[in-house]
C-alpha cells in the first residue's frame, strides 16, 4: 500500500466526542447501566471465563478492517457476543469499549453508553429473536446464527444513524453511509458468528447460554 | 474449520497496529497562513472534510471550507482575528460522528504580521517603517528596524520548523500499538478476575 493511498476511512459506528447532544448522551448512558445491570445479574460464576474471551475478542475485533472497494470497515462482532452472551454482552461490550477509547481514543469516554447500547442492544435483540431457533441442531442453527451475527451489525448501524439524526447529517444520509459500508462487514459477521457457534456446539455445548438457559440469575 | 479460525487469528495479526479510526487535526502558522492537516492515521487523510474556523472566545464562524485531497486546508489568518487577537478555533467534520478541533493560539500569528517568505536581504534596503511604531527611529539608523529582522526570522523559523512539526504530528497520530492491544486484553482478563472473586462461592 502506498504511503499516501486513496482509501477513504471506512464508516465507523463508533460515534466522537462532541457530536451528540447531552439528550442522547444521557439517554444511552441511562440504557447502558439498565442493560449492564441486567447482563451482570443473569451471568453466572461459570461463565465469566466465556464473557472475558469474548470480551476480548470484540476489544481486538475493531481492529480488523475489511477492504471494501475504496472504503473500509472494521469487524464489530456485537452478534457473535450476544449470540454466545445474551444479556451478558452489555457488559462485555461496556468493558472492550471503555478500554478502547482509554488505549485507543476510538469513540470518547462522554459517548461510552452511547456507543455501548448502539451495538449491545441489537445483539441482545437478536439473541432474544433468535433463540429458540440457536437451540436447534442443524442447519436451522447455522441460519440463525448468520442472521445474529449479520442483523446485529444492521442494528447497530441504524442505532448510529439514529444517534446522528439530530447532527447536520441527518439520519437517511447517515444510515444510507452506514449500510452501504457494513454490507461486507455483516456477511463476514454472519460467517464469524456461525462458524463460533457451530464450532461450540460441537465442541464445549455447555458454553451456549441457550442450551442451559433460564437457569442464569438463580446462582448469581 | 480450524483452518478458518487459523485464518482469522493471521488476519487479526496481521491487520493490527496500522489502523485507526478516530480523526485528527493539527494546524499550524506557515507566514501568513495556517494551514491545517486532517488524517485519521498516518496514510489516511480526510479527503473533503468540512472545515469551520470560530473564534474561540465568541465563537463566531470565521470561515468554512472542505479539505483537499491531501487532507490539507490552507487559509490566511482573518483580519478580525488578527485585530482581537482571538485564539482560533478550527473545527473538523469528518462525517458520521468523527469530529475533533485545534485551537491555534493567538500568539502564534500575531507575532509575523505580514507574509513573508525568507529571502532576508531584500529587506533591508526598503525599511518600510511599520503602521504604529514610530519610535523605531534609533533602529532605522542602520537600515534595519526591528520588525524587518523579527519578520525575516519568524519566516525562516516557520520554514525550517515545519519538518519538526510534521514528525510530530505523525507521531501523535500513530495508531493502537501491539503494547496497547494486549495490554487492553490484559485488563479484560484482570476485571474478570476480580469480578470471579466476588462471584464465587466460599467453599466450606
Amino acid at each position: 500500500m502506498p504511503r499516501r493511498t486513496t482509501r477513504r476511512e471506512g464508516r465507523k459506528v463508533h460515534i466522537s466526542e462532541g457530536v451528540l447532544s447531552p439528550a442522547i448522551l444521557g439517554l444511552g448512558a441511562v440504557l447502558t447501566v439498565g442493560g449492564t445491570a441486567l447482563g451482570l445479574r443473569r451471568l453466572d460464576y461459570d461463565r465469566l471465563m466465556t464473557v472475558a474471551i469474548l470480551a476480548a475478542a470484540f476489544f481486538v475485533g475493531s481492529l480488523i478492517h475489511i477492504p471494501i472497494g475504496p472504503s473500509s470497515a472494521h469487524l464489530i462482532l456485537n452478534g457473535l457476543l450476544g449470540a454466545i452472551l445474551g444479556w451478558a454482552a452489555f457488559p462485555a461490550i461496556l468493558v472492550a469499549l471503555m478500554l478502547q477509547s482509554v488505549l485507543f481514543q476510538y469513540g470518547g469516554f462522554t459517548v461510552l453508553g452511547v456507543n455501548a447500547f448502539n451495538m449491545a442492544f441489537p445483539a441482545v435483540l437478536c439473541f432474544l429473536l433468535l433463540r429458540p431457533l440457536l437451540s436447534r441442531p442443524g442447519r436451522i442453527r447455522t441460519v440463525a446464527a448468520f442472521c445474529c451475527g449479520a442483523l446485529s451489525v444492521t442494528g447497530a448501524g441504524l442505532l448510529t444513524a439514529l444517534s446522528l439524526a439530530q447532527t447536520d447529517e441527518g439520519f437517511l444520509q447517515a444510515a444510507q453511509l452506514l449500510f452501504l459500508a457494513h454490507v461486507p462487514v455483516m456477511i463476514v459477521e454472519g460467517i464469524v458468528t456461525t462458524l463460533a457457534v457451530s464450532f461450540l456446539a460441537r465442541v464445549r455445548p455447555e458454553l451456549l447460554h441457550f442450551a442451559s438457559s433460564f437457569e442464569g440469575g438463580s446462582r448469581a | 474449520m480450524r483452518s478458518l479460525f487459523l485464518l482469522l487469528v493471521f488476519a487479526l495479526l496481521t491487520s493490527g497496529p496500522a489502523l485507526a479510526h478516530r480523526v485528527n487535526i493539527f494546524a499550524y502558522v506557515e507566514g501568513n497562513e495556517i494551514v491545517a492537516e486532517c488524517s485519521y492515521s498516518k496514510s489516511k487523510r480526510v479527503r473533503h472534510g468540512t472545515i469551520e474556523v470560530r473564534d474561540a472566545v465568541t465563537g463566531q464562524t470565521l470561515l468554512q471550507g472542505t479539505t483537499d485531497e491531501e487532507g490539507l486546508f490552507r487559509f490566511p489568518v482573518p483580519d478580525q482575528a488578527r485585530k482581537t487577537g482571538a485564539d482560533l478555533r478550527i473545527l473538523l467534520q469528518a462525517g458520521e460522528g468523527h469530529q475533533n478541533e485545534w485551537i491555534v493560539e493567538a500568539a502564534e500569528f500575531m507575532e509575523g504580521s505580514a507574509p513573508k517568505t525568507p529571502a532576508p536581504n531584500q529587506e533591508k534596503a526598503t525599511a518600510a517603517v511599520a503602521p504604529g511604531s514610530p519610535s523605531d527611529a534609533t533602529s532605522n539608523a542602520q537600515g534595519l528596524s526591528r520588525a524587518d529582522v523579527e519578520e525575516v526570522v519568524s519566516a525562516l523559523l516557520d520554514a525550517k520548523l515545519a519538518p519538526i512539526k510534521r514528525s510530530l504530528l505523525e507521531q501523535s497520530q500513530a495508531g493502537p500499538g501491539l503494547r496497547e492491544i494486549i495490554g487492553g486484553i490484559g485488563w479484560i482478563f484482570g476485571l474478570v478476575g476480580i469480578a470471579a472473586y466476588f462471584k464465587s462461592r466460599p467453599r466450606v
